[in-house]
């Protein structure tokens, strides 16, 4: 019998279509929204740190490729493009060229491809990026640009730009009142280029639930955590602690929610791992902005913390198909 | 809504209206070429020689065990040969060459309308005499679904386990298990007067104490309705692909999960594809053996789909030309249904009694599978059907670490792919897995039943 020259392999024959570089370039498409509100705010400088940040990242994320002899190829993909676009979404405006670079070479190098590159990072690359960059230039990184089209009222008026969570936990809730949570949710806030526009995000995270790219669980888990533990502290005083939709919409938080949190490779994969991923980012969220000294990057450090944890989410799974339910084997093994 | 979604990623839907084509007789090739090697378990025994004259439905091979079963010759001829070539489905079998004359016609039958008056060992005997097997990758017959006990390779999952308990409930299935595979679909709407009689004999021979359960897709229920007259219960279930296995079936229809690697007698049920069934009451009715299959042709480069009977031993070349299927742009040709059949490497590879199917596909359809990084997105572990984590034990298998996935119950898997068909990665997960079993000597799903 002779070979015709076909091809000889193993099942499945034919494939769904979904690959790394659809989930990759969706998720920079659900960014467009949150980077129109962001140019509308701080102006062209705003392009110019999302040029710089990208470029960077592509720029590394070769080198590395390089260097760890692994095929070019994989820079298609766009998840360079992303990390470096979901860290400069995260800083300042104006914020130096330099730093740009030496949080998105943090990313890369330190926080993706020193583990191994896609898919074998614990922490949120993003994250770790923004961890480095807070840590050695904390002045730098957290002096806001005040935003055009924002009406300031009252004292705020006579204040430095800073978000509304500064404001919260310097002068009390009081003054943070006097932002409205509507403005917040819009977008008029002083912070990060693309992580102040709420509605923006939500329309991006909606977008990516829609295209399955990310699971609905983790989203819905996080928000109903923040209105779960911020709605017990603010009824337990309301003059001391502020209000669950004030720490939705300030900061960085719906960022975080649709954007950091629902990362493929840091987040949990089961149904009900992902709903407690996102209730317990949600709790420590309001545990650090309330007690802690770091309330500006609140939720980014609480996705930190819970991504050491996703191996124990991923045990919270449904029973395997055809073993007895409760059998001690079952219990040791799962 | 969220079914809309599910869809997004998962359209594996069962096929459509195939089983309103009309079949057309491939015509006899010139060379037949019969493998004795059709079923799961031991080879059967060539009882012919080169040079003798052999008659359609005469038997050539005897079976040698309760797994396998007897191979009849599909038409009039000479034995050419009896040689060992390579079987579709991995390894090389004893093929016996028939130089084929004259024309198609029906093979010789020895009707027996008494058969009811006989008992189940009997009927399994005269089924198994005839040749009746089910369809996959390793068909199983029709001993091997009633009699678990008699199969060595079943056995293994029953051991240290409590003996089998009464059937309790029958399921005779015209779903069919992957999508374009239609034949059981087909066997609903063409061959439905055959139906109650396939069931009765189904029923004597699972000594069902329960009930008995015929399941059909939404768009066939009149047909099954009228088919079953009063026989079964009809049951409608979703075509959607892996939830159409049999084990997912039992588990659907009884809330029963079926222990991994055991069949479903081990839960009190009993399940058997209708073509089986209407196989097996012909064989014991009319005494017809099974030499033919009535096969979908499919895939890209087949506009339209095409249903066509042919001769157990027909090289796949001849069934493509006899379906005006150029061979020039086709890249894989793949015995069974898309997900899990077996991609040949000839268009000489002659069909046996487990090809249900054929899918040609172009080039253009084909995906670049690679060992590509996890991304650990868990689309897997969303869809996997047993509920294990493929992502985590596709990298055990990848890097080898055995022992890992027999602890996280890799003898659960059901090998149905969807894994791999999801994978953004587009990871060869099918491949680890049975890779990995294969070496771990553990028991593989082919077409358990």
């Amino acid at each position: 019998m002779k070979s015709s020259g076909l091809i000889v392999d193993v099942g499945p024959h034919i494939h769904g279509g979904n690959s790394i570089a659809r989930t990759m370039h969706n998720q920079i498409i659900a960014l467009i929204p949150a980077i129109a509100v962001g140019v509308y705010m701080f102006g062209a400088g705003a392009i110019r740190a999302i040029a710089v940040a990208v470029a960077a990242a592509v720029v590394f994320e070769y080198l590395m490729l390089r260097a760890l002899k692994k095929p070019a190829s994989a820079l298609a993909d766009g998840s360079a493009a992303l990390t470096g676009l979901l860290l400069v979404l995260m800083l300042p405006a104006d914020v130096p060229w330099w730093v740009i670079v030496v949080g998105v070479g943090a990313s890369i190098v330190i926080g993706k491809m020193l583990f191994g590159g896609l898919g074998a990072y614990p922490f949120n690359p993003v994250i770790v990026g923004w961890v480095i960059l807070l840590l050695s230039w904390p002045g730098l990184i957290n002096k806001w640009p005040r935003p055009n089209h924002m009406q300031w009222g009252g004292i705020a008026e006579s204040l430095p730009a800073q978000t509304t969570i500064e404001i919260m936990k310097r002068y009390g809730v009081q003054m943070s009142d006097q932002f409205s949570i509507l403005d917040s949710f819009l977008g008029f806030q002083p912070g990060g280029i693309g992580s102040v526009a709420g509605l923006a995000l939500v329309i991006g995270g909606v977008f990516l639930i829609a295209r399955n790219i990310i699971s609905w669980q983790v989203p819905v888990g996080f928000i109903a955590g923040i209105f779960i533990f911020g709605g017990i502290y603010h009824a337990v005083d309301p003059t001391m602690y502020a209000s669950p939709l004030f720490h939705l919409v300030s900061g960085t938080t719906l960022f975080c929610i649709f954007f950091l949190a629902p990362e493929h490779t840091t987040s949990p994969n089961t149904k009900w791992g992902k709903i407690l991923f996102g209730l317990c980012c949600a709790a420590l969220t309001i545990v650090i902005r309330t007690h802690g000294t770091h309330a500006n990057g609140s939720a980014r450090f609480a996705i930190l913390l819970m991504n050491l944890l996703v191996p124990f989410f991923d045990r919270i799974r449904p029973p395997i198909l055809g073993l007895p339910k409760k059998s001690k084997e079952a219990a040791a093994d799962a | 809504m969220l079914n809309s979604l599910y869809e997004i990623l998962m359209p594996l839907r069962a096929a459509k209206n195939l089983d309103k084509l009309p079949v057309n007789a491939v015509p006899a090739p010139e060379f037949l070429y019969v493998h004795l090697k059709q079923h799961e378990g031991a080879e059967a025994a060539p009882v012919v020689k080169a040079g003798d004259e052999v008659k359609a439905g005469q038997t050539i091979g005897w079976a040698m065990d309760f797994m396998s079963a007897d191979v009849h010759a599909p038409m009039d001829g000479k034995v050419v040969d009896i040689e060992r070539q390579p079987n579709p489905y991995g390894g090389f079998s004893s093929v016996v060459v028939i130089k084929t004359e004259g024309k198609r016609k029906s093979v010789e039958s020895t009707p027996d309308p008494d058969y009811l008056s006989k008992t189940n060992g009997e009927l399994l005997h005269r089924i198994r005499r005839m040749g009746v097997m089910c369809e996959g990758p390793a068909p199983p017959s029709i001993h091997s679904i009633f009699n678990p006990y008699m199969c060595p390779s079943r056995l293994v999952a029953h051991v240290g386990r409590d003996p089998l308990p009464p059937v309790d409930t029958l399921i005779v299935t015209a779903i069919d298990e992957e999508p374009i595979v239609s034949i059981n679909q087909y066997m609903i709407t063409r061959q439905s007067n055959d139906v109650p009689e396939a069931i009765k004999l189904m029923k004597k021979l699972s000594v069902v104490t329960g009930r008995t359960v015929l399941a059909c897709l939404d768009t066939q229920k009149k047909e099954a309705e009228k088919a079953a007259s009063g026989e079964a219960e009809v049951r409608i279930m979703s075509g959607r692909y892996p939830g159409t296995l049999r084990e997912l079936t039992v588990w659907r229809l009884t809330g029963r999960e079926i222990p991994a690697g055991a069949s479903p007698m081990s839960v009190g049920v009993a399940v058997i594809p209708l073509r089986t069934a209407i196989a097996a009451l012909k064989a014991v009715r009319d005494g017809i053996p099974q030499t033919s299959m009535i096969v979908t042709v499919a895939g890209d480069a087949v506009t339209p789909p095409q249903m066509v009977d042919a001769l157990i031993g027909t090289p796949a070349r001849d069934i493509l030309k006899f379906c005006d299927v150029p061979e020039a742009p086709i890249k894989k040709l793949v015995f069974g249904g898309p997900i899990r059949g077996k991609s040949q490497f000839s268009f000489d590879m002659p069909i046996t009694k487990g090809v249900n199917t054929i899918v040609a596909l172009k080039v253009d359809k084909l995906v670049p599978i690679a060992e590509n990084n996890c991304i650990n997105c868990g689309a897997c572990v969303e869809f996997c059907p047993a509920r294990l984590q493929p992502n985590m034990l596709s990298r055990h298998c990848q890097f080898r670490v055995f022992d890992e996935i027999v602890k996280k119950h890799i003898t659960a898997c059901l090998e149905c792919g969807v894994c791999g068909y999801i994978c953004p990665s587009r990871r060869p997960m099918l491949q680890y897995f049975q890779n990995a079993k294969q070496q771990m000597k553990l028991p593989r799903k082919g077409n358990m039943l």
